[in-house]
């Protein structure tokens, strides 16, 4: 395969490492909080993406620090092969207009002082890439562009007068105005209505067919990441447990996690009246005590004693599908039923 | 001119203190401006007509040198307003400036200039002023300057509480993710967005000053060349017995000027901050009524709760807005109802009006609610019997409510089990303390709470537990009915399916009636038998679960089932409603929906749709409904075949 457009090497993120000289006197201090342990992601030109995980598996993290928002504690990011982790002034800046992000509160992304157009502006005018007098042409183009029609009467809109919906329209409009080579994006969608949601996910995918722009979509939902993306990362507790082509990924997953979120799919809740539920023995999982051996182990219904003692290796499994665990092989042939009685 | 401007000088207008404060300053302000051009005498100028009181040649008298009493006032105010709008101005420059950039940075800057505001609140006024005096001599810029450097650390310290919360918004984040640097975002996002309550302060911060002066001019620290009102009240209270108008007037003057600025920074204050506005005010006293003749006793076929056409609107401003436009449905014993719809479509609204929980804005205006045969409500006012009101008899003990937010609805400063014996004891007088902790402990292995994590702080168990937690807290009374108002929706997926799975197993063990209001198709399928779909405070469709996912009949619930991403079924298209739609431009006239229907037809404009109903329990508010149906199965069909 081709060299990744942008690289994420072996991150680890860790908040309140040191907690201070007044804290450890008292011994109150705070544990660290490891947001990411061991990220290491690859993301192609042209293809989208998704990272797959619950509240506290470190997905928002692995997006900050690929847009350099917060720089990772160890480990490296990689821009077309270069190092660009401790990049600061006009390199950082040089970046930033190729690499761009869309934030998950759309209700909270613009001044609301500014005018949509001057909102959309300000990145043309931050990088110089229009001429003053071509500004306007530009935002009403953009504004077209995600489909914000009549685009005139949309420029000059106080973000108060208009919907989730459109606002979010006008965030994606700000983040590609700029026509960066990547974008981040940070559920999007999840603050939007159903029926809302839908049309901005359509909206994406047709930027990207007419652009060509490369999407790293982060989301909590296996059917929205199935909907966006070519390939998908599934994250926890800081790492990724599975990477894959979503179709082979989502119809014979190798990790026991994977396939305890599709089980949960809301979806399976619609078509079947009754089944047989798992109870997770345990609880959601903390950031500052990594157990252990496998880090799912607490939640698995297949844990085994070599699970709570040895960290699974990363398992290749063909075709571009990897998984992080002891029995990734037979999970994939199997899946949890089977695994039970073994 | 922005609209938060616009709004905020409308809503200070509308208020009676901020008229009449604005007002007065306005009277002064034009007063003091016109000074020099209105045919005053000259303030300095002495006549012969010493102690004159009040009269129509001196309309507030002369003092002791025969100088006119009004003339000086009005002279006087243009100090005053000189040096309020002077010292305001400096202090709330300098402070919003050092106060965002010590926010904003956060770390040792913020600790550096967070100790230098300390020390400068230190300083006395007085005590720099008469420094000042004694260095440079009396004069009002120097004043107007020693009184800013003793106001502006209240600026500085208002901003810095404001950028610490301001640079986590996300058009912050947005802006330097852009590329901006950060004296731009500052300057361009950070300080606009802050300034509001720096400016309010400044009001007060004006009032102060001219105090301040007046007090300088008063122990002769003031500029001996210009009428202040404080050296007028210093040298009238020397004459106080024989012409008491010396120091009066221009007391009451500074009295009215002051007052006015607070009052203005009171009023402007209540208008810009929404949450003083909106839902203000004591519960309105709602008119009962008593219970109507011959009730007769429930069976076992009498569903345990039946609406009929229930209204509740909500008054926000001057206008009147129906969240709740008309609702009727009817929950057997032991059954099990979804309500499904989108953000302001008024589900939540219904939760809280079956439980006359709503916040004090909200009334309902029709509709009968009846509980286990005996009416609740009847014409949208509650049935009250014996002096207390049916609906209190029944909530909590056998009407329960599963709140969305476990965090905010638990108390966070008492044990989980002691939230639970409070309520047990609260309902139930005389059980024993070795009784109920029993049912607790019952309660608690039931839902799946392990009995060590009884005694634990809401913030001390993670959000599953949480929402454990609260739902074992509306189970301990044993209730009948529970309303569950998006009891999963903060959750992540794996606890979610675990907790509608409890919820789905402890219905069947307790025989529990269930409305589970939510915004997901997906979760109300598993728990429910009978789907309602709301849209602009109406149920448009209403249907046996795999009835309305199967075959639905309104274009609505159409969408939001075509609108989900399937997971392992054929990649197709999503459908979506246009950006334009929000259940707020629903017309007044015709289907609420047309506006954003594909389908849409002239009739569908001009008729309100009626209730189709299309046999076993499937009923559908849209001219087309049996078409849309019959369609839905037809293609079904086609796609097996």
């Amino acid at each position: 395969m081709s060299k990744p457009i942008l690289h994420l090497d072996t991150l680890r993120m860790v908040y309140n490492a040191d907690p201070g000289f007044l804290s450890r006197l008292t011994g109150r201090a705070d544990p660290p909080v490891i947001a990411a342990d061991d990220v290491t992601l690859e993301l192609h030109a042209g293809e989208t993406l998704a990272v797959v995980g619950e509240s506290g598996s470190g997905k928002t993290t692995a997006g900050r620090i690929a847009t350099l928002q917060e720089r990772p504690t160890s480990g490296g990011v990689l821009y077309e092969g270069q190092e660009v982790t401790g990049l600061t002034g006009a390199a950082l800046k040089a970046f930033r207009a190729k690499v761009q992000m869309i934030f998950q509160n759309p209700y909270d992304a613009l001044n609301p002082r500014l005018t949509v157009s001057q909102s959309l502006a300000e990145p043309l005018m931050l990088h110089g890439l229009v001429p003053r007098s071509g500004l306007r042409a530009a935002v009403l183009e953009m504004l077209e562009a995600v489909e914000l029609r009549p685009a005139e009467s949309f420029a000059d809109a106080f973000p108060s007068e208009l919907s989730g919906g459109q606002l979010q329209r006008i965030a994606i409009a700000r983040a590609l105005i700029i026509k960066p080579m990547v974008v981040i994006a940070d559920e999007p969608v999840s603050m939007l209505d159903v029926s809302i949601r839908s049309g901005v996910m359509n909206l994406m995918r047709g930027i990207q067919r007419d652009t060509g722009v490369t999407y790293l979509y982060i989301t909590h939902d296996l059917s929205v990441a199935r909907y966006m993306a070519d390939r998908i990362a599934v994250m926890y507790l800081g790492a990724v447990l599975e990477e894959g082509p979503a179709e082979s990924l989502i119809s014979a997953a190798a990790h026991p996690y994977t396939r305890l979120l599709i089980e949960a799919a809301p979806e399976h809740r619609a078509t079947a009246v009754k089944r047989n539920r798992i109870r997770l023995p345990g609880d959601a999982a903390s950031q500052s005590g990594l157990p252990p051996g496998c880090r799912f182990h607490p939640r698995c219904p297949l844990a085994q004693p070599i699970c709570r003692e040895k960290a699974p290796p990363r398992a290749a499994l063909g075709g571009g599908q990897t998984a992080s665990c002891h029995f990734a092989h037979e999970v994939k042939k199997t899946g949890l039923a089977t695994m039970t009685t073994a | 001119m922005t609209p938060t401007l616009v709004k905020t000088v409308r809503a200070t207008v509308r208020s009676w203190p901020g008229v009449l404060s604005l007002t007065v300053l306005l009277g002064i302000t034009a007063a003091a401006l016109a000074a020099p051009i209105l045919s005053l005498p000259d303030p300095a100028d002495m006549a012969f007509d010493l102690y004159q009181p009040p009269s129509s040649s001196f309309w507030l008298g002369t003092d002791n040198f025969g100088r006119d009493i009004f003339s000086r006032v009005v002279w006087g105010a243009r100090v005053a307003l000189m040096v309020a709008i002077g010292a305001a101005l400096l202090s709330i420059l300098i402070g919003s400036a050092l106060g965002a950039v010590a926010g904003y940075f956060g770390g040792w800057i913020d600790g550096l200039l967070s100790r230098i505001f300390d020390i400068f609140l230190l300083i006395p006024t007085f005590f720099l002023i008469l420094l000042i005096v004694a260095l440079f001599g009396a004069s009002l810029p120097l004043t107007i300057i020693a009184i800013a450097l003793t106001t502006w650390p209240r600026s500085a310290r208002l901003m810095r509480s404001q950028v610490l919360t301001l640079k986590s918004r996300v058009y912050v984040q947005a802006a330097l993710a852009a590329g901006a640097p950060h004296w731009w975002v500052i300057v361009r996002h950070v300080i606009p967005n802050g300034i509001a309550p720096i400016i309010t302060d400044g009001t007060i911060l004006m009032g102060m000053a001219i105090l301040t002066e007046a007090g300088l001019s008063f122990l002769g620290l003031g500029d001996q060349n210009m009428v202040s009102w404080g050296s007028m009240i210093f040298e009238g209270q020397r004459h106080l017995r024989l012409a008491p108008w010396m120091s009066i007037a221009p007391g009451v003057a500074l009295l009215m000027l002051v007052a006015s600025l607070n009052l203005l920074g009171d009023s402007v204050n209540f208008a810009m901050n929404p949450q003083l506005r909106t839902r203000g005010g004591a519960p309105k006293r709602r008119a009962s009524v008593a219970p109507p003749k011959g009730e007769g006793p429930a069976t076992e076929e009498t569903p345990i709760l039946q609406v009929e056409d229930l209204r509740l609107e909500y008054t926000v401003g001057n206008r009147r807005i129906a969240a709740v436009d008309g609702v009727s449905f009817s929950l057997p014993r032991g059954g099990a109802l979804g309500i499904v719809g989108e953000s302001g479509c008024g589900k939540s609204s219904l939760g809280s009006a079956l439980l006359q929980t709503m916040p004090n804005n909200a009334e309902l205006t029709a509709g009968n609610v009846r509980y286990d045969g005996r009416a609740i409500i009847l014409g949208g006012k509650p049935v009250v019997e014996g002096g207390r009101s049916r609906i209190d008899a029944l909530r909590w003990t056998r009407i329960a409510t599963i709140f969305q937010s476990a965090m905010n609805a638990l108390n966070p400063v008492t044990t989980v089990r002691r939230q639970m014996m409070d309520a047990l004891r609260l309902h139930r007088p005389g059980i024993s303390r070795a009784d109920a902790t029993d049912r607790i402990s019952e309660v608690f292995d039931m839902i799946g709470i392990p009995r060590s994590r009884m005694n634990a702080y809401p913030h001390q168990l993670s959000g599953g537990m949480r929402q454990r937690a609260m739902i074992a807290l509306s189970l301990i009374l044993e209730p009948e009915l529970v309303i569950a108002d998006e009891p999963t929706t903060a959750l992540d997926m794996l606890i979610q399916d675990q907790i509608l799975g409890e919820i789905a197993d402890l219905r069947e063990r307790l025989n529990l009636s269930l409305i589970l209001v939510s915004h997901d198709m997906g979760a109300v399928a598993e728990s429910c038998e009978v789907v309602a779909v709301m849209y602009a405070g109406r149920i448009v469709e209403i249907a046996p679960t795999r009835r309305i996912f199967d075959n639905p009949a309104h274009p609505y619930s159409r969408t939001l089932i075509g609108a989900l991403p399937s997971l392992t079924g054929p990649l197709e298209k999503l459908e979506s409603l246009p950006a334009t739609d929000t259940a707020a431009a629903a017309a007044a006239t015709g289907c609420r929906f047309a506006h954003a229907c594909l389908a849409a037809t002239d009739l569908c404009r001009k008729t309100t749709p009626p209730a189709m109903n299309l046999g076993g329990g499937h009923v559908c508010e849209c001219h087309y409904a049996e078409d849309f149906a019959a369609e839905t199965a037809a293609d079904k069909r086609e796609v097996r075949a």
